[in-house]
């Protein structure tokens, strides 16, 4: 009787450790994407980006940002990727590469889930006139400056604006912003940082 | 620790974990304005903006992450316990007896 509440006690203990161990590593370390494959897509119409021309590091100085930069596609419900941990970036790789014709796209988590800083918890402290740096894959550093700051409701961002292919060569920064919705488990807020292309 | 006791409360504490669990693995909500599609040339035109915050779950990690804590500690401990009892010199539970002689 004793050895079966021992075995009992046993299996609980090990499960009650992976459960604390799993918890922990998904609000701290790894947040898993459901993206979806999207056949035959590409970055850009009649346009593929050449590795080299893909986005590799994204420097923020003012920030003290120097973010690995992950390269993602669109989820099961439409939106974009987001990076799988909270300290890299994810470019948008089905939009334009930066430093080509048309918006690219990169976002970063706000916060974990245990509400410790991500990679853009202080992209609202950024200024117009601040530089933003993309490095490429083949070592190519692309200048830009912010041209302008935006916090949008989340249920009305301006999709067509932010994701735009025949603007000038653009890099918008996106992240979560305002408060927790409950019942929609994300933040009801989206804060966008365009920048304009001035070098590279 | 009763064992009784102590299997009564690791269910009601899993019960616990296993309703903020589910409260974590809710669906998230489309933020954007249309779903993806495709034109003809293959890119991906229509997106929505990403979720990109995770903090707002930080309660239920953290009720998640200190239910389970308590559990391996009390484990732990009920597991340490039984075992020290097993293992004990049998002669101990006679000694009151070698006085009585």
């Amino acid at each position: 009787m004793r050895s079966t509440k021992r075995f009992a006690a046993f299996i609980i203990t090990i499960v009650a450790v992976l459960i604390f161990g799993a918890t922990l590593v998904h609000a701290l370390w790894y947040a898993p994407d459901t993206e979806i494959a999207v056949p035959n897509a590409s970055s850009t119409p009649g346009q593929e980006v050449p590795g080299a021309d893909q986005p590799s590091r994204l420097v923020i100085p003012a920030l003290k940002i120097d973010a690995n930069v992950q390269h993602v596609g669109v989820k099961a419900d439409g939106s974009m990727g987001t990076p799988n941990n909270f300290t890299d970036v994810a470019w948008y790789k089905y939009g334009p590469a930066p430093g080509y014709q048309g918006s690219s796209v990169i976002d970063g988590h706000v916060d974990n889930g245990l509400s410790l800083a991500g990679v853009f918890k202080h992209l609202a402290d950024i200024k117009v006139g601040d530089d933003v740096y993309v490095q490429t894959a083949g070592g190519n550093m692309l200048h830009f400056v912010v041209s302008d700051i935006e916090i949008y409701p989340y249920k009305s961002v301006p999709t067509d604006q932010i994701f735009n292919r025949t603007d000038r060569a653009r890099l918008n920064l996106i992240t979560c912003d305002g408060t927790w919705v409950k019942g929609g488990d994300t933040y009801n807020e989206r804060l966008v940082v365009y920048t304009v292309l001035v070098s590279g | 620790m009763n064992a009784k006791k102590f299997l009564g409360a690791t269910t009601l504490a899993f019960l616990l974990m296993a309703g903020a669990a589910a409260a974590q693995t809710t669906t998230t909500d489309y933020t954007g304005s249309t779903t993806d599609t495709t034109t003809g040339t293959g890119a991906v035109t229509d997106v929505g903006t990403p979720n990109t915050g995770a903090g707002g779950a930080a309660a239920e990690n953290a009720l998640v992450l200190g239910t389970a804590a308590a559990l391996a500690i009390a484990g732990s401990v009920y597991l340490a316990r039984t075992k020290r009892r097993s293992s004990a010199p049998k002669t101990a539970g006679l000694a009151p007896a070698v006085f009585l002689v």
